[in-house]
Protein backbone atom coordinates (compact mmCIF):
# COMPACT_ATOMS: atom_id res chain seq x y z
CA UNK A 1 0.00 0.00 0.00
CA UNK A 2 3.07 2.07 0.72
CA UNK A 3 4.29 1.52 -2.52
CA UNK A 4 0.77 2.92 -4.00
CA UNK A 5 1.49 5.70 -1.97
CA UNK A 6 4.78 6.38 -3.51
CA UNK A 7 4.13 5.93 -6.78
CA UNK A 8 1.10 8.61 -6.76
CA UNK A 9 3.22 10.82 -4.95
CA UNK A 10 6.16 10.46 -7.02
CA UNK A 11 3.89 10.86 -10.41
CA UNK A 12 2.36 13.38 -9.47
CA UNK A 13 6.10 14.94 -8.45
CA UNK A 14 7.42 14.09 -11.80
CA UNK A 15 4.46 15.46 -14.16
CA UNK A 16 4.87 18.93 -12.48
CA UNK A 17 8.63 18.97 -11.98
CA UNK A 18 9.48 22.13 -14.75
CA UNK A 19 12.81 24.00 -14.43
CA UNK A 20 15.04 20.86 -13.22
CA UNK A 21 16.77 20.42 -10.56
CA UNK A 22 17.09 22.82 -7.51
CA UNK A 23 13.28 24.22 -9.14
CA UNK A 24 11.00 21.17 -7.52
CA UNK A 25 13.11 20.80 -4.39
CA UNK A 26 9.67 22.85 -3.24
CA UNK A 27 7.10 20.44 -4.89
CA UNK A 28 9.04 17.35 -3.66
CA UNK A 29 9.42 19.04 0.20
CA UNK A 30 5.80 19.56 0.07
CA UNK A 31 4.93 16.19 -0.62
CA UNK A 32 7.66 14.25 1.03
CA UNK A 33 8.10 16.39 4.12
CA UNK A 34 5.16 18.11 4.58
CA UNK A 35 1.60 15.79 3.32
CA UNK A 36 3.14 12.45 4.07
CA UNK A 37 6.35 12.97 6.98
CA UNK A 38 8.27 10.84 5.50
CA UNK A 39 11.23 12.30 6.43
CA UNK A 40 12.23 15.65 8.66
CA UNK A 41 13.45 18.94 6.98
CA UNK A 42 16.79 18.19 8.39
CA UNK A 43 16.75 14.79 6.73
CA UNK A 44 15.78 16.50 3.37
CA UNK A 45 18.28 19.28 3.59
CA UNK A 46 20.96 15.88 4.31
CA UNK A 47 19.44 13.99 1.14
CA UNK A 48 20.11 17.21 -0.88
CA UNK A 49 23.78 17.31 0.29
CA UNK A 50 24.20 13.73 -0.43
CA UNK A 51 22.12 13.90 -3.60
CA UNK A 52 25.05 16.31 -4.85
CA UNK A 53 27.88 14.55 -3.71
CA UNK A 54 26.63 11.29 -5.70
CA UNK A 55 26.28 11.11 -9.43
CA UNK A 56 23.46 11.53 -11.58
CA UNK A 57 20.29 14.25 -11.74
CA UNK A 58 19.11 15.48 -8.54
CA UNK A 59 15.66 14.74 -8.60
CA UNK A 60 15.99 10.95 -9.41
CA UNK A 61 18.58 10.61 -6.62
CA UNK A 62 16.03 12.27 -4.31
CA UNK A 63 13.14 9.71 -5.34
CA UNK A 64 15.43 6.40 -5.14
CA UNK A 65 16.22 7.96 -1.84
CA UNK A 66 12.92 8.49 -0.84
CA UNK A 67 11.48 5.49 -2.42
CA UNK A 68 14.71 3.29 0.07
CA UNK A 69 13.93 4.66 3.00
CA UNK A 70 10.04 4.86 3.58
CA UNK A 71 9.51 1.35 1.52
CA UNK A 72 13.14 -0.58 1.02
CA UNK A 73 13.97 -1.61 -2.87
CA UNK A 74 10.23 -1.93 -3.55
CA UNK A 75 9.67 1.65 -2.42
CA UNK A 76 12.71 2.70 -4.62
CA UNK A 77 11.76 0.91 -7.87
CA UNK A 78 8.04 2.47 -7.57
CA UNK A 79 9.49 5.90 -6.60
CA UNK A 80 12.13 6.02 -9.00
CA UNK A 81 10.35 4.95 -12.32
CA UNK A 82 6.17 6.71 -11.21
CA UNK A 83 8.80 9.80 -11.21
CA UNK A 84 9.91 9.29 -14.72
CA UNK A 85 6.87 8.11 -15.85
CA UNK A 86 5.45 11.00 -17.00
CA UNK A 87 8.43 12.57 -19.04
CA UNK A 88 8.29 9.03 -20.64
CA UNK A 89 5.22 9.66 -22.03
CA UNK A 90 5.27 13.48 -22.75
CA UNK A 91 8.72 12.91 -24.42
CA UNK A 92 7.76 10.40 -26.55
CA UNK A 93 4.65 12.55 -27.93
CA UNK A 94 6.61 15.70 -28.13
CA UNK A 95 9.35 14.52 -29.72
CA UNK A 96 7.32 12.71 -32.26
CA UNK A 97 5.52 15.95 -32.97
CA UNK A 98 9.06 17.52 -33.48
CA UNK A 99 9.56 15.58 -36.25
CA UNK A 100 7.22 15.93 -38.04
CA UNK A 101 6.51 19.61 -37.62
CA UNK A 102 9.60 20.93 -36.30
CA UNK A 103 7.99 23.82 -34.89
CA UNK A 104 6.94 23.99 -31.07
CA UNK A 105 7.49 28.11 -30.28
CA UNK A 106 3.53 28.29 -29.13
CA UNK A 107 4.89 25.06 -26.11
CA UNK A 108 7.93 27.26 -25.58
CA UNK A 109 6.20 30.34 -25.09
CA UNK A 110 3.88 28.97 -22.64
CA UNK A 111 6.10 27.33 -20.73
CA UNK A 112 8.24 30.47 -20.79
CA UNK A 113 5.14 31.66 -18.81
CA UNK A 114 5.86 29.57 -16.15
CA UNK A 115 8.91 31.25 -14.95
CA UNK A 116 7.37 33.35 -11.75
CA UNK A 117 5.82 30.02 -11.43
CA UNK A 118 8.93 28.61 -10.87
CA UNK A 119 11.02 30.99 -9.26
CA UNK A 120 8.28 31.57 -6.94
CA UNK A 121 8.45 27.73 -5.68
CA UNK A 122 12.30 27.88 -5.10
CA UNK A 123 12.15 31.06 -3.17
CA UNK A 124 9.54 29.14 -0.91
CA UNK A 125 12.25 26.29 -1.00
CA UNK A 126 15.00 28.96 0.30
CA UNK A 127 12.70 30.22 2.81
CA UNK A 128 12.00 26.83 4.62
CA UNK A 129 15.72 25.01 4.04
CA UNK A 130 17.56 28.57 5.42
CA UNK A 131 14.94 28.59 8.42
CA UNK A 132 15.98 25.41 9.25
CA UNK A 133 19.44 26.14 9.31
CA UNK A 134 19.54 29.50 10.98
CA UNK A 135 16.63 29.02 13.74
CA UNK A 136 15.64 25.10 13.22
CA UNK A 137 12.90 25.66 11.58
CA UNK A 138 11.26 28.88 10.25
CA UNK A 139 8.21 29.10 12.59
CA UNK A 140 10.77 29.30 15.34
CA UNK A 141 12.74 32.67 13.64
CA UNK A 142 14.32 35.25 16.75
CA UNK A 143 17.40 36.20 17.85
CA UNK A 144 18.14 34.05 20.78
CA UNK A 145 17.34 31.08 18.49
CA UNK A 146 19.93 32.09 16.05
CA UNK A 147 22.75 29.48 14.79
CA UNK A 148 25.34 32.36 14.12
CA UNK A 149 28.26 30.34 12.87
CA UNK A 150 25.42 28.50 10.12
CA UNK A 151 24.40 32.41 9.20
CA UNK A 152 27.66 33.23 8.80
CA UNK A 153 28.48 30.18 6.55
CA UNK A 154 25.91 30.70 4.57
CA UNK A 155 26.27 34.36 3.42
CA UNK A 156 29.92 33.68 3.31
CA UNK A 157 29.22 30.79 0.65
CA UNK A 158 26.29 32.68 -1.09
CA UNK A 159 28.86 35.65 -1.78
CA UNK A 160 31.31 32.85 -3.05
CA UNK A 161 28.41 31.44 -5.10
CA UNK A 162 27.77 35.39 -6.67
CA UNK A 163 30.85 36.77 -7.24
CA UNK A 164 33.35 33.77 -7.51
CA UNK A 165 31.21 31.57 -9.31
CA UNK A 166 32.57 28.51 -6.92
CA UNK A 167 30.11 25.79 -8.22
CA UNK A 168 27.40 24.45 -5.87
CA UNK A 169 28.72 20.90 -5.44
CA UNK A 170 32.15 22.42 -4.14
CA UNK A 171 30.30 25.03 -1.85
CA UNK A 172 28.26 22.47 -0.54
CA UNK A 173 31.28 20.07 0.76
CA UNK A 174 33.65 23.36 1.50
CA UNK A 175 30.75 24.51 3.63
CA UNK A 176 30.66 20.85 5.06
CA UNK A 177 33.86 21.11 6.27
CA UNK A 178 34.69 24.39 7.59
CA UNK A 179 31.00 24.17 9.30
CA UNK A 180 32.16 20.81 10.45
CA UNK A 181 35.35 21.75 12.48
CA UNK A 182 33.94 25.00 13.83
CA UNK A 183 30.97 23.17 15.42
CA UNK A 184 33.44 20.63 16.45
CA UNK A 185 36.15 23.14 18.33
CA UNK A 186 33.19 25.16 19.88
CA UNK A 187 31.19 22.26 20.94
CA UNK A 188 27.89 22.99 19.58
CA UNK B 1 14.77 6.51 -38.74
CA UNK B 2 16.80 4.73 -41.82
CA UNK B 3 20.12 6.27 -43.28
CA UNK B 4 23.87 6.20 -42.05
CA UNK B 5 22.97 5.90 -38.47
CA UNK B 6 22.01 2.54 -38.78
CA UNK B 7 25.05 0.79 -39.46
CA UNK B 8 24.65 -1.20 -35.63
CA UNK B 9 21.88 -4.14 -35.93
CA UNK B 10 19.09 -3.30 -34.57
CA UNK B 11 20.28 -5.28 -31.03
CA UNK B 12 23.40 -4.06 -30.52
CA UNK B 13 22.06 -0.35 -31.38
CA UNK B 14 20.12 -0.46 -27.83
CA UNK B 15 22.65 -2.05 -26.27
CA UNK B 16 24.81 0.66 -27.22
CA UNK B 17 22.57 3.13 -26.12
CA UNK B 18 22.12 1.94 -22.80
CA UNK B 19 25.83 1.43 -22.29
CA UNK B 20 26.52 5.16 -23.42
CA UNK B 21 23.38 6.63 -20.94
CA UNK B 22 25.05 4.21 -17.85
CA UNK B 23 28.22 5.40 -18.46
CA UNK B 24 27.47 8.94 -18.55
CA UNK B 25 24.99 9.04 -16.42
CA UNK B 26 26.93 7.41 -13.67
CA UNK B 27 30.31 9.56 -13.94
CA UNK B 28 28.26 12.60 -14.37
CA UNK B 29 28.15 14.82 -11.21
CA UNK B 30 25.73 18.12 -10.93
CA UNK B 31 23.39 16.63 -13.49
CA UNK B 32 21.20 19.07 -15.73
CA UNK B 33 23.62 21.27 -18.33
CA UNK B 34 26.62 19.21 -17.54
CA UNK B 35 24.72 15.85 -18.61
CA UNK B 36 23.70 17.60 -21.59
CA UNK B 37 27.25 18.85 -22.72
CA UNK B 38 28.40 15.04 -22.34
CA UNK B 39 25.64 13.99 -24.23
CA UNK B 40 26.49 16.72 -27.43
CA UNK B 41 30.05 15.32 -26.72
CA UNK B 42 28.97 11.52 -27.47
CA UNK B 43 26.23 11.76 -29.88
CA UNK B 44 27.16 14.77 -31.83
CA UNK B 45 30.95 15.37 -31.69
CA UNK B 46 32.10 11.78 -31.60
CA UNK B 47 29.56 9.86 -32.90
CA UNK B 48 27.67 11.99 -35.79
CA UNK B 49 24.19 10.59 -35.21
CA UNK B 50 22.62 13.67 -34.73
CA UNK B 51 23.26 17.52 -36.11
CA UNK B 52 24.55 20.52 -34.19
CA UNK B 53 21.93 22.32 -34.61
CA UNK B 54 19.33 19.70 -33.60
CA UNK B 55 20.73 19.84 -29.92
CA UNK B 56 19.28 22.84 -29.51
CA UNK B 57 15.91 22.01 -30.27
CA UNK B 58 16.54 18.44 -27.95
CA UNK B 59 17.38 20.48 -25.25
CA UNK B 60 14.22 23.08 -25.54
CA UNK B 61 12.51 19.87 -26.22
CA UNK B 62 13.64 18.24 -22.85
CA UNK B 63 12.87 21.31 -21.53
CA UNK B 64 9.20 21.68 -22.34
CA UNK B 65 8.77 18.26 -20.63
CA UNK B 66 8.45 17.51 -17.02
CA UNK B 67 10.67 15.71 -14.93
CA UNK B 68 14.10 15.66 -15.28
CA UNK B 69 15.93 17.47 -17.89
CA UNK B 70 18.95 15.29 -18.22
CA UNK B 71 16.64 12.10 -18.42
CA UNK B 72 14.90 13.73 -20.76
CA UNK B 73 17.41 14.55 -23.17
CA UNK B 74 18.99 11.08 -23.57
CA UNK B 75 15.11 10.30 -23.93
CA UNK B 76 14.65 11.93 -26.84
CA UNK B 77 18.68 10.91 -28.17
CA UNK B 78 16.73 7.28 -27.81
CA UNK B 79 14.02 7.94 -29.97
CA UNK B 80 15.71 10.05 -32.64
CA UNK B 81 18.12 6.37 -33.17
CA UNK B 82 15.64 3.94 -32.10
CA UNK B 83 12.36 4.91 -31.80
CA UNK B 84 10.27 3.97 -28.66
CA UNK B 85 12.56 1.02 -27.97
CA UNK B 86 15.50 3.72 -27.94
CA UNK B 87 14.05 6.02 -25.44
CA UNK B 88 13.37 2.90 -22.55
CA UNK B 89 16.95 1.77 -22.89
CA UNK B 90 17.91 5.67 -22.70
CA UNK B 91 15.78 6.18 -20.03
CA UNK B 92 16.89 2.89 -18.10
CA UNK B 93 20.11 3.60 -18.63
CA UNK B 94 20.47 7.22 -17.30
CA UNK B 95 18.06 6.28 -14.48
CA UNK B 96 20.11 2.85 -13.56
CA UNK B 97 23.18 4.42 -12.17
CA UNK B 98 21.68 6.84 -9.48
CA UNK B 99 18.95 4.59 -8.20
CA UNK B 100 21.56 1.73 -7.29
CA UNK B 101 24.04 3.84 -5.64
CA UNK B 102 21.19 6.13 -3.58
CA UNK B 103 19.46 2.69 -2.82
CA UNK B 104 22.92 1.57 -1.04
CA UNK B 105 23.38 5.09 0.19
CA UNK B 106 19.61 5.40 2.05
CA UNK B 107 19.66 1.67 3.04
CA UNK B 108 23.17 2.75 5.70
CA UNK B 109 21.87 6.73 6.44
CA UNK B 110 20.84 5.50 9.67
CA UNK B 111 24.48 4.18 10.32
CA UNK B 112 25.92 7.42 8.54
CA UNK B 113 23.96 9.46 10.46
CA UNK B 114 25.05 8.65 13.84
CA UNK B 115 28.83 8.82 13.14
CA UNK B 116 29.83 11.92 15.12
CA UNK B 117 31.97 13.15 12.26
CA UNK B 118 29.67 12.91 9.66
CA UNK B 119 26.86 14.28 11.38
CA UNK B 120 28.70 17.38 11.97
CA UNK B 121 29.34 17.79 8.31
CA UNK B 122 26.23 17.47 7.17
CA UNK B 123 25.30 20.06 9.98
CA UNK B 124 27.94 22.01 8.03
CA UNK B 125 26.63 21.65 5.14
CA UNK B 126 22.89 22.17 5.79
CA UNK B 127 24.36 26.25 5.83
CA UNK B 128 25.85 25.29 2.52
CA UNK B 129 22.44 24.22 0.71
CA UNK B 130 20.82 27.32 2.64
CA UNK B 131 23.51 29.30 0.60
CA UNK B 132 23.03 27.56 -3.04
CA UNK B 133 19.09 28.04 -2.35
CA UNK B 134 19.43 31.85 -1.81
CA UNK B 135 21.75 31.79 -4.90
CA UNK B 136 19.79 29.73 -6.89
CA UNK B 137 16.58 31.93 -6.03
CA UNK B 138 18.28 35.07 -6.73
CA UNK B 139 18.93 33.92 -10.14
CA UNK B 140 15.98 33.12 -11.31
CA UNK B 141 13.79 35.86 -9.73
CA UNK B 142 16.36 37.97 -10.95
CA UNK B 143 16.01 36.69 -14.53
CA UNK B 144 12.37 36.99 -14.33
CA UNK B 145 12.70 40.60 -12.67
CA UNK B 146 15.37 41.76 -15.67
CA UNK B 147 12.74 41.06 -18.27
CA UNK B 148 11.17 44.16 -17.03
CA UNK B 149 7.61 43.01 -17.73
CA UNK B 150 4.45 43.88 -16.04
CA UNK B 151 2.82 40.65 -15.84
CA UNK B 152 5.49 37.95 -15.02
CA UNK B 153 7.20 40.52 -12.45
CA UNK B 154 3.26 40.29 -10.81
CA UNK B 155 2.85 36.48 -11.18
CA UNK B 156 6.17 36.46 -9.58
CA UNK B 157 5.09 38.18 -6.97
CA UNK B 158 1.63 37.01 -6.43
CA UNK B 159 2.71 33.49 -6.99
CA UNK B 160 5.38 34.01 -3.71
CA UNK B 161 3.45 35.46 -1.53
CA UNK B 162 0.36 32.53 -2.19
CA UNK B 163 3.05 29.93 -1.47
CA UNK B 164 5.47 31.57 0.93
CA UNK B 165 2.62 33.19 3.30
CA UNK B 166 -0.82 31.37 2.27
CA UNK B 167 0.37 28.03 2.05
CA UNK B 168 -1.06 27.64 -1.54
CA UNK B 169 -0.31 24.37 -2.96
CA UNK B 170 2.20 24.35 -5.51
CA UNK B 171 0.86 22.71 -7.99
CA UNK B 172 -2.14 24.64 -8.45
CA UNK B 173 0.65 27.64 -8.80
CA UNK B 174 1.88 25.88 -11.82
CA UNK B 175 -1.52 25.29 -13.09
CA UNK B 176 -2.51 28.78 -12.74
CA UNK B 177 0.54 30.97 -14.45
CA UNK B 178 0.45 27.66 -17.11
CA UNK B 179 -3.57 28.85 -17.78
CA UNK B 180 -2.06 32.46 -17.59
CA UNK B 181 0.64 31.66 -20.00
CA UNK B 182 -1.46 30.21 -22.35
CA UNK B 183 -4.40 33.06 -22.67
CA UNK B 184 -1.85 35.36 -23.27
CA UNK B 185 0.09 32.93 -26.03
CA UNK B 186 -3.56 32.07 -27.80
CA UNK B 187 -4.60 36.21 -27.72
CA UNK B 188 -1.10 36.86 -29.62
CA UNK B 189 0.49 38.37 -26.86
CA UNK B 190 3.52 36.81 -26.63
CA UNK B 191 5.79 39.73 -26.12
CA UNK B 192 3.69 40.09 -22.19
CA UNK B 193 4.75 36.55 -21.71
Amino acid sequence: MICLELFKTFFLIGLFSFGGGMANMELMRSRVVGQYGWMTTDEFTDVISIAEMTPGPLGINLASFTGTRVAGIPGTICATFAYVLPAFVIVMILARIYYKYRNIDVIRSILNGLHPAIAAMVLAAAVKIVGNAWWGGIDRMSAANTNGIAVVLAVVFLVLLQKKKVGPVKAILLCGVIGSVVYGVMGV
Amino acid sequence: MEGKEKKLSDQRLLWFLFKNCFVISACTFGGGMVIISMLQKKFVEELGWIEQKEVMDLVAIAQSCPGVMAVNASMIIGYRVAGAAGTLMAALGTILPPMLILTAVSACYVQFRENHVIALLLRGMQAGVAAVMMNVTMTLAGSVLKEKKTLPILMLAGASAATVLFGVDIILIILGCGCISAAMAVCGKKEAV
